[in-house]
């Protein structure tokens, strides 16, 4: 559907992206998820054809768009500060591209009723963006973009100026929309947990370029950098040696225990090797007697975040975090000798 | 806390009286003198104000003064259009500036300083006869002209166009002209559907107040044009200073007529300004 190739902008010396290349498949949900400043809205621009890429090519449909206008790409794109249109009504806001496009009276009021309902307003289809809530405004403004049928929906950070509240229920309701109206769907976003939660695929950046793209459980479980790692969500760095290697997974030893590991993307181990595993803090089991595989730990600290308990542990020289539901974390106290093992994640979907 | 409050409107009573001295007095004295013709109430100051040659000078003033408030609009309208295009920030705040202080450049000053250069014997004119053996009067300028006269106007109307625009032009966001694009519209359906809609209340407000402006300008225009353009403005300074005919009657009826046209074009302005607000934050809106 959409297909980017090479992709690269300079501003002057500064390269904001560099050798960026994806490809979105029919009906696809992905997600450019990176830190500020590494290049997400630079690339969702040039797709737009807001900005002119400095190299690389822009397929659409199978159709070369790189020097095509704007006005000639027929993408729905929602901005972050929604650019709602100050002088009409959501309505208006909403036939704009029908009237552009010389729609018949008629359709552009089924069409426009028709969004509103799916969109859940109805009721405020007369009023100005300006006496719209930030959450009314998001959906006028997503309603806009999919008035006219774009094959593509193209979203910078669609929810990132709601309160966290309104942000929970517009991004089910984004999910839904995007499901019920099957359109390919890119959307930039720095917050992991949205891009976890609403992605078929996920593509992580930093400075400019792709770190890693990979399905949600991918990028969370099985990340193919140590940027990757750090950057959704807390992680557990160990240090373990590469025992044995088998053609999807291998034997490392961590601290004399041994366990069988996915062998990770974009790297090649080998026996001997020193390498460094990542566990999320919820793959981490605490027990207070010994298991087979676990090693001894130390309880440093506890601390409390309702649902779970996060359990600060030292073996050896290794600092580990481990998260344990609330409900089965009252047997564990600060200095108390435990026992811990990894949980290995699975090995990647194929692809 | 009464008498905190007490002392500082205490403060305010010397600006008080001297409103009262020297804008109120003068003020009340001009709506009498223009009903008596020194012993009775009369309108006929008013008639004759409204005959020959007066009605002629408030059809030519207010010519002058539509094409002067035009040129200011379209001229500061290009200006702050391309100041606020241009992402010089040195440049919007230095055109700023001058603007501001180009705005208040009027009257005595500014005429001699167009005299000394674009006069009979200016600067500009006398270099421009050296070099193409040309005098600028055989070429049809002569600055004690509508011509003359709309040029000097210029120079202060169209940076004060500048200065009043400013704020609504900047008010128009980069993301509303992409956002046209992206819908599939051309840069012409984003400035009839957007930005002229956006603008209109300010530029309908600034353009009266232009007008307003370039109608009760006295000292300019009667430093360039002198007797040669009837102008409002000069005939009531010729009633009451005497130099010609003096009757102060007619010229507080002249005078009273004026503020009439000033009130209605601050009145504009003004219900520019409340309108461009709420329709801007919105509201429930036009069905
Ligand atoms: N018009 C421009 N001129 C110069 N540099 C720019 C321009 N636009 C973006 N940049 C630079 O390019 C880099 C990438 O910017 P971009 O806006 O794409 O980042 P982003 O990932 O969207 O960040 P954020 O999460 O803060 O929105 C940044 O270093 C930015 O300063
Ligand atoms: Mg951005």
């Amino acid at each position: 559907m959409l297909s980017v190739t090479n992709l690269s902008k300079h501003f002057g010396t500064h390269t904001a992206v560099s050798d960026f290349s994806l490809d979105v498949g029919e009906s696809e949900f992905v997600t450019l998820l990176g830190p500020s400043g590494s290049g997400k809205t630079t690339v969702l621009r040039m797709i737009a054809g807001l900005l002119e890429p400095s190299a690389g090519q822009i397929h659409i449909a199978s159709q070369d768009v790189t020097s095509l206008p704007p006005q000639h790409r027929n993408i729905g794109l929602v901005f972050q500060s929604y650019a709602l249109f100050p002088n009409m009504t959501a309505w208006d806001n909403i036939a704009f591209p029908l009237r552009i496009r010389r729609w018949r009276a008629e359709a552009i009021r089924k069409r426009v009723d028709s969004l509103l309902e799916l969109v859940g307003l109805s009721h405020r289809a007369r009023f100005h963006p300006d006496s719209l809530s930030g959450g009314e405004r998001q959906r006028t403004a997503l309603a806009r973009a999919l008035a006219f049928h774009p094959p593509l929906l193209l979203l910078d950070e669609p929810l990132s100026a709601l309160d966290a509240k309104v942000r929970q229920g517009l991004r089910s309701f984004l999910k839904d929309v995007q499901r019920t109206t099957g359109v390919t769907t890119l959307m930039v976003t720095h917050d992991q947990e949205e891009a976890l939660e609403l992605s078929d695929r996920v593509v992580v950046m930093n400075a400019g370029r792709i770190e890693q793209v990979g399905t949600p459980a991918d990028i969370y479980y099985r990340p193919a950098s140590t940027f990757t790692a750090h950057f959704i969500g807390r992680v557990n760095a160990l240090q373990a040696t590469v025992r044995a290697v088998s053609s999807d997974s291998v034997v490392v030893d961590w601290n004399g225990v041994l366990m069988e590991w996915p062998h990770p993307v974009n790297q090649s181990w080998s026996a001997g090797d020193t390498v460094t595993l990542f566990a999320r803090p919820e793959s981490v089991q605490v027990s207070p007697t010994q298991n087979p595989g676990q090693i001894p730990a130390r309880v440093t600290h506890l601390s409390f975040s309702g649902a779970l308990t996060n359990v600060h542990l030292r073996a050896g020289d290794t600092e580990i975090v481990a998260d344990i539901l609330s409900s089965q974390a009252g047997w564990l106290t600060n200095g108390a000798e435990v026992y811990v093992n990894m949980i290995p994640p699975k090995r990647a979907e194929s692809q | 806390m009464k008498s905190k409050s007490m002392l500082s409107l205490s403060i305010f009573i010397p600006i008080f009286a001297f409103v009262a001295l020297f804008a109120i007095y003068p003020a009340i004295g001009m709506v009498i003198g223009s009903f008596s013709n020194g012993s009775h109430a009369t309108l006929a100051n008013y008639k004759s104000a409204l005959q020959g040659q007066y009605l002629s000078a408030f059809a030519t003033t207010s010519l002058l003064s539509l094409e002067g408030a035009l040129i200011g609009i379209v001229g500061g309208g290009l200006v702050t259009w391309a100041l606020t295009r241009s992402r010089l920030t040195w440049l919007q705040s230095t055109l700023t500036a001058v603007s501001s202080v180009m705005a208040n450049f009027a009257g005595l000053p500014l005429a001699v300083a167009f005299m000394a250069t674009l006069g009979t014997s200016g600067f500009v004119t006398i270099v421009f006869e050296f070099l193409f053996g040309k005098n600028l009067t055989d070429l049809g300028f002569n600055l004690a002209s509508a011509t003359g006269l709309m040029i000097v106007y210029a120079t202060f109307l169209v940076p004060l166009a500048v200065i009043l625009l400013l704020p609504a032009v900047h008010s128009i966001r980069s993301e509303w002209e992409e956002a046209v694009y992206t819908l599939g519209g051309s840069i012409w359906r984003y400035i009839r559907a957007v930005v002229l809609p956006i603008l209109t209340p300010s530029l309908v407000g600034t353009f009266a107040l232009l007008f307003a402006n370039a109608f009760s300008s006295y000292v300019t225009a009667y430093a360039i044009a002198g007797g040669s353009i009837n102008l409002i403005p000069i005939q009531i300074g010729y009633l009451i200073d005497g130099n010609v005919t003096m009757n102060l009657g007619l010229g507080d009826a002249l005078a009273m007529l004026e503020m009439v046209v000033l009130g209605l074009a601050v009145v504009v302005f003004l219900a520019m300004q409340r309108i461009a607000g709420p329709n801007k934050r919105g509201g429930e809106g036009r069905a």
